[in-house]
């Protein structure tokens, strides 16, 4: 049991990555030319340069801040907003139009139009707000309308007060669904928030680097800032997985 | 000189869903601090009774008095202990609450589960803290929705001693909702029967049962008798 968990756990990914790693090197060495397809040791090499210069750590923690900041503001406002939709029918079908609008809305028409009406030191907490906001309203308002209808009925029954009901019942019961939705969604936000870094040109940021990297054509510096934002993308996921688990275990869900 | 028996009314009350009447001006006595058992055959309102009752089911011109409902399921939250899922129900500070939470859970012999988790008890154990939870609830009113279905016969009957231990010592007016004739006998002072028709609920059987709790028992040619009264009836409806 033991060994097999190890296979999949540990091995499956591993060879994976060797895989993936094996193609990328047969096929840079069959084009050869490294400003089209630099080598996976060409672009490691211009990753650790990038560790090396002091504007990539700001830039880095400029995106990350812009990030989580437009991630806490859109999850604040979802859950405002799930709430009174489960609190009141009315609400939630009048609210329902614009939720999809908003969702169905083209990324790039929601990037354009922001950069139209926004200064580009704005636009990127702007174009990741609108966004992700649509889906994290979704994430919670499915999580709470999920919650056990016996066990609010029981809640009712006994008048058990809104606060010991939201404590003890309802966050513990959307918490798995609702971190499930946040990692996928602060991953997602990473790559939106760049893109719109690159589209609106931001000052210290990562996208703004990765654009004068592709305008000057250095194709190993571009691949080291995607690596750096894969990198970032993925322990901002980890951490939340990493939450979830911790708090599995704190309300001993079974 | 003839003593006032003293009830709660449910005057009036007309509840429908859709198409569908399930009440319509319905009325009924519940004698105080009496058990009244409720049974009659599926959709003839006696859950539905349960549920105007607790203000579940809010109607126009009923005012709910404050009521525990123990339910067919245990509906205890999983993310708490048996000792907080009784706390979570009760008013005051934490460590009163946590300390008569404690007491009857004692008294009702869970002592041992006091620190699990609802997926870590047994079905019958897990009943047994929902009607401890029931019990403990300071209410004018105490419902019961079936709330030995689907558990086996002994530990019913356990469950059903266990219930009249200590709803004698309170003596809460208390509606009983089941299905069992036996059952009904065991606990009831009053059995009635409903039956759904075109307008309506209506009473179709109302009877007390004299017979002290302490001698009902199989067998015994009074509860015999009784049992099949209430079974001829409940067959023909």
């Amino acid at each position: 049991m033991e060994k097999k968990r190890l296979i999949y756990n540990i091995l499956a990914p591993i060879a994976g990555c060797v895989v993936f790693i094996a193609v990328w090197f047969a096929v840079a060495a069959a084009i050869g030319k490294s400003i089209i397809l630099p080598s996976p040791a060409d672009t490691l090499i211009s990753f650790f340069d990038l560790l090396g210069q002091g504007g990539f750590y700001l830039a880095v923690l400029k995106t990350l801040g812009r990030t989580l900041l437009s991630f806490i503001i859109a999850f604040i406002l979802a859950c405002l907003l799930a709430f009174c939709s489960v609190k009141s029918e009315f609400f939630k079908k009048a609210f329902a139009p614009l939720a999809v609008i908003v969702r169905v809305l083209p990324t790039i028409s929601v990037i354009l139009l922001v950069l139209i009406w926004f200064k580009s030191a704005v636009a990127p907490y702007v174009i990741t707000f609108i966004v992700i906001f649509p889906m994290l309203y979704t994430t919670v308002l499915d999580a709470a309308e999920n919650v056990d209808p016996n066990l609010i009925e029981m809640c009712e029954a006994y008048k058990v007060s809104k606060g010991r009901q939201l404590l003890y019942l309802y966050i513990p019961d959307m918490i798995p669904s609702v971190l499930t939705g946040i990692s996928i969604t602060l991953s997602f936000s990473v790559k939106l928030t760049i893109a719109a870094e690159v589209l609106a040109s931001t000052q210290r940021s990562m996208g703004r680097y990765m654009s004068q990297a592709s305008a000057y054509i250095e194709t190993s510096t571009l691949l080291a800032w995607t690596l750096a934002a894969i990198i970032l993308g993925f322990l901002l996921e980890g951490l939340v997985l990493l939450l979830k688990k911790l708090l599995a275990r704190h309300y001993h869900a079974n | 000189m003839q003593t006032e028996r003293k009830t709660f009314d449910i005057s009036n009350i007309s509840v429908r869903f859709g198409d569908k009447t399930v009440f319509r001006d319905f009325s009924l006595a519940l004698p105080k601090n009496e058990i009244t058992c409720v049974l009659g055959p599926s959709g003839s309102g006696k859950t539905t009774l349960l549920k105007v009752l607790s203000g579940i089911l809010p109607i126009e011109g009923f005012c709910s008095p404050k009521c525990s409902f123990v339910f067919q399921d245990h509906r205890l939250i999983p993310y708490l202990t048996a000792l907080d899922n009784l706390a979570i129900i009760l008013d005051g500070d934490n460590v009163s609450r946590k300390e008569r939470a404690r007491l009857m859970l004692s008294d009702m012999e869970l002592k041992e589960a006091e620190n699990l988790y609802p997926h870590e008890l047994s079905g019958g154990m897990a009943q047994r803290v929902a009607i401890a939870r029931g019990l403990l609830y300071e209410a004018d009113i105490l419902l019961l929705d079936e709330p030995f279905k689907g558990l086996d016969l002994g530990l019913q009957e356990r469950l059903i001693k266990y219930f009249g231990k200590y709803w004698e010592a309170k003596r809460r007016t208390t509606v009983f909702v089941t299905h069992s004739i036996l059952e009904a006998i065991l606990v009831a002072d009053r059995i009635i029967i409903l039956d759904k028709g075109e307008e309506g609920a209506k009473v179709v059987y109302d009877k007390a049962v004299t017979l002290p709790r302490s001698a009902r028992a199989l067998g015994d040619p009074e509860v015999d008798a009784l049992r099949k009264e209430i079974h001829d009836i409940l067959v023909a409806l």
